[in-house]
């Protein structure tokens, strides 16, 4: 079956995904995700020729399909004319989520063992330990930025620690991860590719001598982890260790971040919920699922191509033919969860997207999830009266594909 | 009775099933998942962690000839 939209739905559906195909964040996107899904849960896009996924069923078909990959991802970032001057874009071409099976297995491989839960659980004192000093910090003040003095600060300097970059680089890492999520955008504004490409130039860098430091004098970080890691006989090269270092630091801090930041204003704009969490500490891992699912950091995932012809539940593709995950959309799809709009902690937990799915599912579950569902309920808990600011919203960061917040202004005692 | 199995070549690591069923899953030296112990976890958790790993490396499936 090969359903076809009637003139007026599509025309409609192109209007809705024009007013989401923006640079910048919508404010409140998701009643136009949910009329998109309830067109159709897949819509081919006239403008751009591209396919988007909003419904839950068709989006997991086809993230988990050996017939959807990277195919031609990295060509067309070639092909864009600023592409030989740009490290960020050559970057983006080389990262592990541009690259197919067999290359991205051994890649996958060869730092996966970095990430398993028993090694996230031998982080989770540490953690508790980074979200508490920060809290205590915090302790000092009437009012708080929590996306900048909390949330990022979270996931940037447990990656840093990780890898082994020194402390007083961290701010600096900070400014440059920012500069990178800035950039991923379907379409890259001038400005911000200049200042995402002397991020990676400077990230390279330090990376670079790091990456030679470790050669010398392993220690136990991950860093120097992936420096000895080796399948059969197989191991990093200098420049794949700066792209996976990179790659790490990108993918591992904006999304927890934007997850953690995100998390405590929805907590806080429904105070019964927060209650709830503050009261039930056999909550927290699922009050943090059910922010994600709510409101997820990665909203659209990256494009998948059909290798070949398919039919993905009910639907074809021809080969060639991109694709887009609708994250945002699919978590929100009634024929999973009953009253999606309803941020709801005591939810059944159950699967959501904000992870993704398939070969490329984020390498870093277990530490977001460690981290996030530490320093949620342990922030609600510390500021019981805590409470978004009327005249100082927060900032909205990102695009339709990566959603954070810029600030988060919050009185912390109401 | 159910039988489980899990595909190595197709299991990417994610944790996902140790999480969904505690004790019937771990992740070996590699990060790769195997069966601990089947009985570990009622079926119901193991089904999710089937329907819910990214990777679609587990199969479930209800073995009938040693149902005694």
């Amino acid at each position: 079956m090969q359903q076809v939209l009637s003139a007026a739905d599509q025309s409609e559906a192109d209007e809705i995904l024009g007013q989401l195909l923006i640079p910048q964040p919508l404010e409140d996107p998701y009643p136009l995700l949910n009329r998109l899904r309830e067109i159709s849960p897949v819509i081919h896009s006239e403008a751009t020729g591209l396919y988007f996924l909003p419904g839950f069923d068709v989006a997991h078909q086809m993230m988990v399909s050996a017939d959807f990959g990277q195919g031609e991802s990295a060509e067309r970032l070639r092909s864009d004319p600023r592409f030989d001057q740009s490290l960020f874009l050559q970057f983006v071409s080389h990262n592990p989520l541009f690259i197919d099976p067999p290359d991205h297995t051994r890649l996958r491989n060869l730092v996966m063992r970095s990430f398993t839960p028993r090694t996230v659980k031998q982080l989770h004192s540490y953690v508790e330990g980074l979200v508490d000093g920060l809290l205590n910090a915090l302790e000092e003040k009437e009012t708080a930025d929590v996306a900048v003095e909390f949330a990022l600060e979270i996931p940037v300097t447990v990656i840093c620690e990780l890898l082994g970059v020194p402390q007083e680089d961290h701010e600096l890492y900070q400014q440059w991860v920012m500069a990178l999520a800035d950039a991923v955008k379907p379409v890259i504004p001038d400005d911000m590719l200049a200042r995402a490409d002397e991020a990676v130039s400077g990230l390279r860098e330090r990376f670079r001598n790091l990456i030679d430091e470790k050669r010398r004098h392993p220690a136990e970080d991950l860093l120097s982890l992936m420096v000895a890691a080796e399948e059969q006989g197989d191991r990093l090269s200098t420049e794949e260790l700066m792209t996976m270092s990179i790659t790490l630091l990108a993918a591992g801090t904006e999304t927890t971040g934007g997850g953690i930041s995100l998390g405590i204003m929805n907590m806080l704009k429904n105070p019964e919920q927060a209650t709830l969490v503050r009261s039930r500490p056999e909550l927290d891992a699922d009050a943090f699922e059910e922010v994600l699912r709510f409101e997820p950091p990665v909203q659209l995932s990256f494009p998948r191509q059909a290798q070949q012809d398919v039919e993905i539940d009910g639907w074809k593709f021809a080969k060639g033919d991109i694709a887009h995950a609708m994250f945002a959309a699919a978590n929100r799809d009634p024929s999973h969860y009953a009253e999606p709009d309803r941020l709801d902690v005591t939810r059944p937990a159950g699967q959501h997207y904000a992870f993704g799915l398939g070969i490329h599912y984020c390498l870093g579950t277990g530490l977001a999830r460690l981290e996030g569902s530490v320093a949620l309920p342990a922030f609600l808990r510390r500021f019981p009266d805590a409470a978004l600011i009327e005249d100082r919203p927060a900032q909205l960061k990102g695009s339709m594909q990566i959603r954070g917040l810029t600030s988060l202004p919050v009185a912390l005692r109401g | 009775m159910i039988r489980i199995s899990v595909d190595g070549d197709l299991c990417i690591g994610s944790g996902q099933c140790t999480n969904w069923a505690p004790g019937v899953f771990d992740l070996d030296d590699d990060g790769k998942s195997y069966v601990v112990d089947a009985s570990a976890a009622p079926e119901e958790q193991i089904r999710r962690a089937e329907s819910n790993c990214p990777a679609r490396a587990i199969s479930v499936v209800t073995d009938s000839s040693s149902a005694s």
